[in-house]
């Protein structure tokens, strides 16, 4: 057991199946120059030749349809976009090529391809740098959506993600890179489509997506100096979803928030809400509720910026509304920023 | 390389197979939009049989000829237009979406142009696994009006791939001429200057089209560089349906008495004419007939997959 990045344990798991299995390639916009696509893809092109390691056009439309093409001949294509406002140009191909193929082949052609999609905020990125977009794809069917909160998970999951024989897309939140964690060095699969307990409470079920499981825990510290032990769901895969994990956590706490890394309108919290409130209406004692990016484009400047995500602040407050107990003071605790990141373990 | 007979039973079999259709589908029974290849067959069998038939290919939606061009399975061909359960796509595809990767045709799509980046990674596999074959997108020329057409282009001769850009080009997208589309006079003259082999051809003639088309494959082996066929053809039905379109005046009906004469079957057959016995000829005609219609009626008879079965598939199932 080491401690390694989030960062570093992508780059691990990329690094151990190119190894492991030489039709993995990687390939990106900018992923061979200086910056490494934040570092993830450190030593790939030195190791494995920039056959198997390379750089493309601006052309986020062809080159999902080119990587689809390698797929269906036999490679595993990782194809990194750093932001997922650029990986929606190659939206054609995924809808309407890659969502189908496999339903048109009744299921017999392996389609190993995982889309490595770099979500979150900066600073000040505004509308079009810092979308999650995660629900677009679980809406179509033929996906299989994974969005990992640590390093633990980050590897296991990559690992899995890039020897499973359907397409994945794999969202990755920019402020969890600098999270580190004690995990093992050598490779290992963590299955996909399972969800895990990140924090046991018997209080409350709290649902959360991505980044957004940072900052329920950071509340659950907060809410648990006035003795309210949260619970906290990560589903780890958004599709397939583990129902089960969330499903059993709401019954026994008997009340859930979900907190998701996206809009709410029609998202995944909505998906999840309505799964809760059909699975476990006779033991909820409260609505289920939901917290989310608001409803408008990203703003640029900070202070709106900061009221456009949610953030462990929203999570207590939230709480204290579905428990139905009085505010608690909050002044002087410093939440995350882009200043104050977060560096693990959770 | 295919011998004059041998080109001109796949394009009879395309043909009569369309023709099938023209008489049958007024039954209703093959309920899927039909966009029929009727007059442009020379292009998917003078292609793949200038490759040996070592290609993978995608298409449109305009995918009859193309698909029997490549793998002559008539009888999924029919299944699938009948909805029915023996074939790859199990009904689910129809006559838009059309393909058996296994048999090297990949997909056939209904949105113009999407098609055309997936060639660029079926020809980056081959090149990465040194395997000798030639990914060949087809696609009308109202797919060059789209933007993954022009990346695809690119990124294709950038990285040197072996891939045909293989450009259907019957002049109209639906209603709407070339001239009505592009802010361009001469598309050779921009597409000639990627750093590819540009050919151009309007001969209906499938085995001129198979020679220059191996011709293009050796030069890729000379000096690797994707190929770009501009093909003149002609659809003679209308955009969609199995109907023709002179009633509605926006296509000059001379133009398709032009090409009439020098329809792409009768090219072929004028040649058998020269080397083969008539009765020959007739048989070979006949017995594609007698396969095909023997096909029909198995199709029409036989199963449909069960509704309950249709979550099946959707993720790779033998693992
Ligand atoms: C992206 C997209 N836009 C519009 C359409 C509607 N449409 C269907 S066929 C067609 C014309 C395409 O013409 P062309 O590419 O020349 O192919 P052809 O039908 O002549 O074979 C159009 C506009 C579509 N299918 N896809």
């Amino acid at each position: 057991m080491k401690m390694i990045s989030y960062q570093e344990a992508i780059r691990q798991a990329t690094y151990s199946e190119m190894e492991k299995d030489k039709n993995v390639f990687i390939c990106g916009i900018g992923i061979t120059s200086h910056a490494k696509a934040f570092g993830t893809t450190e030593g790939l092109e030195e190791k494995f030749g920039s056959s198997r390691c390379f750089d493309t056009p601006i052309s986020e439309d062809a080159m999902t349809g080119f990587v689809f093409g390698s797929a269906v001949k036999g490679l595993k294509p990782i194809h990194v976009h750093i932001r997922s406002d650029f990986f929606i140009l190659g939206m054609n191909q995924l809808a309407n090529i890659i969502s189908p193929f496999q339903y048109y082949v009744h299921g017999t052609i392996p389609l190993p391809i995982v889309f490595r999609v770099i979500i979150g905020r900066g600073f000040g990125q505004g509308a079009q740098h810092s979308k999650s977009l995660l629900s677009f794809f679980t809406h179509m069917p033929g996906f299989k959506v994974i969005a990992p909160s640590s390093p633990r998970d980050v590897k296991g999951l990559l690992t899995s993600a890039i020897r499973d024989n359907n397409p994945v897309i794999f969202f990755e939140h920019r402020w969890l890179y600098w999270s580190e964690q004690k995990i093992r060095e050598e490779s290992y699969e963590i299955q996909i489509g399972k969800g895990k307990i990140i924090k046991k409470g018997a209080d409350i079920t709290i649902v959360a997506i991505s980044w957004m499981n940072v900052e329920a825990i950071f509340a659950a510290k907060i809410l648990k100096k006035r003795n309210i032990n949260v619970e906290i769901v990560d589903p780890r895969t958004l599709y397939p979803l583990d129902k089960k994990i969330i499903i059993s956590s709401v019954k026994k706490t008997k009340r859930c928030l979900v907190v998701d890394c996206d809009w709410t309108f029609s998202g995944v919290s909505a998906e999840i809400a309505a799964i809760v409130s059909r699975e476990c209406f006779d033991s909820l004692e409260k609505p289920v509720q939901r917290l989310g990016f608001k409803h408008v484009p990203c703003p640029t400047a900070r202070h709106l910026e900061n009221a456009f995500y949610p953030n462990a602040e929203n999570i207590v407050r939230a709480v204290e509304e579905i428990l139905q107990i009085e505010p608690m003071n909050l002044e002087g605790i410093e939440f995350f920023s882009n200043e104050k990141r977060f560096k693990g373990p959770l | 390389m295919k011998s004059n007979l041998e080109l001109y039973k796949s394009l009879y079999l395309i043909r009569y197979c369309e023709q099938r259709i023209i008489d049958l589908y007024h039954e209703n029974e093959m309920r899927t939009p039909m966009h029929m290849s009727f007059g442009q067959e020379y292009i998917p069998v003078g292609v793949c049989s200038g490759l040996d038939m070592k290609c993978d290919i995608t298409s449109s939606y305009r995918s009859h000829a193309n698909f029997l061009a490549k793998t002559a399975d008539y009888k999924s061909f029919f299944y699938e237009m009948y909805g029915k359960e023996d074939t790859v796509g199990k009904g689910k595809c129809g006559s838009m979406h059309l393909g058996d990767p296994k048999k090297g045709h990949i997909l056939s799509s209904g949105i113009v142009a999407s098609q055309i980046p997936a060639a660029t990674g079926l020809a980056f596999a081959n090149k990465y696994k040194k395997i000798q074959n030639f990914a060949i997108c087809f696609f009308g020329d109202g797919a060059i009006d789209s933007g993954c057409f022009w990346e695809s282009l690119n990124l294709a001769c950038l990285f040197k791939l072996p891939v045909f850009f293989i450009c259907e080009d019957n002049e109209w997208a639906v209603h709407t001429p070339k001239s009505d589309r592009r802010g361009y006079k001469d598309l050779k003259k921009i597409v000639g200057n990627f750093d590819l082999y540009f050919y151009e051809e309007e001969s209906n003639d499938a085995e001129i089209l198979q020679k220059k088309v191996n011709e293009a494959k050796n030069k890729y082996k000379r000096n690797p560089k994707p190929i770009f066929f501009n093909i003149r053809c002609y659809r003679y039905l209308a955009h969609i349906g199995i109907e023709t379109d002179w009633n509605y005046n926006y296509r000059p009906k001379k133009v398709y008495n032009k090409w009439k004469k020098k329809d792409c079957l009768k090219i072929q057959k004028d040649k058998l004419f020269v080397k083969y016995d008539k009765n020959l000829i007739k048989n070979t005609e006949q017995n594609i007939e007698k396969k095909v219609d023997a096909v029909i009626l198995k199709a029409k008879k036989s199963k449909s997959l069960n509704s309950r079965e249709m979550f099946k598939g959707l993720f790779y199932e033998n693992d």
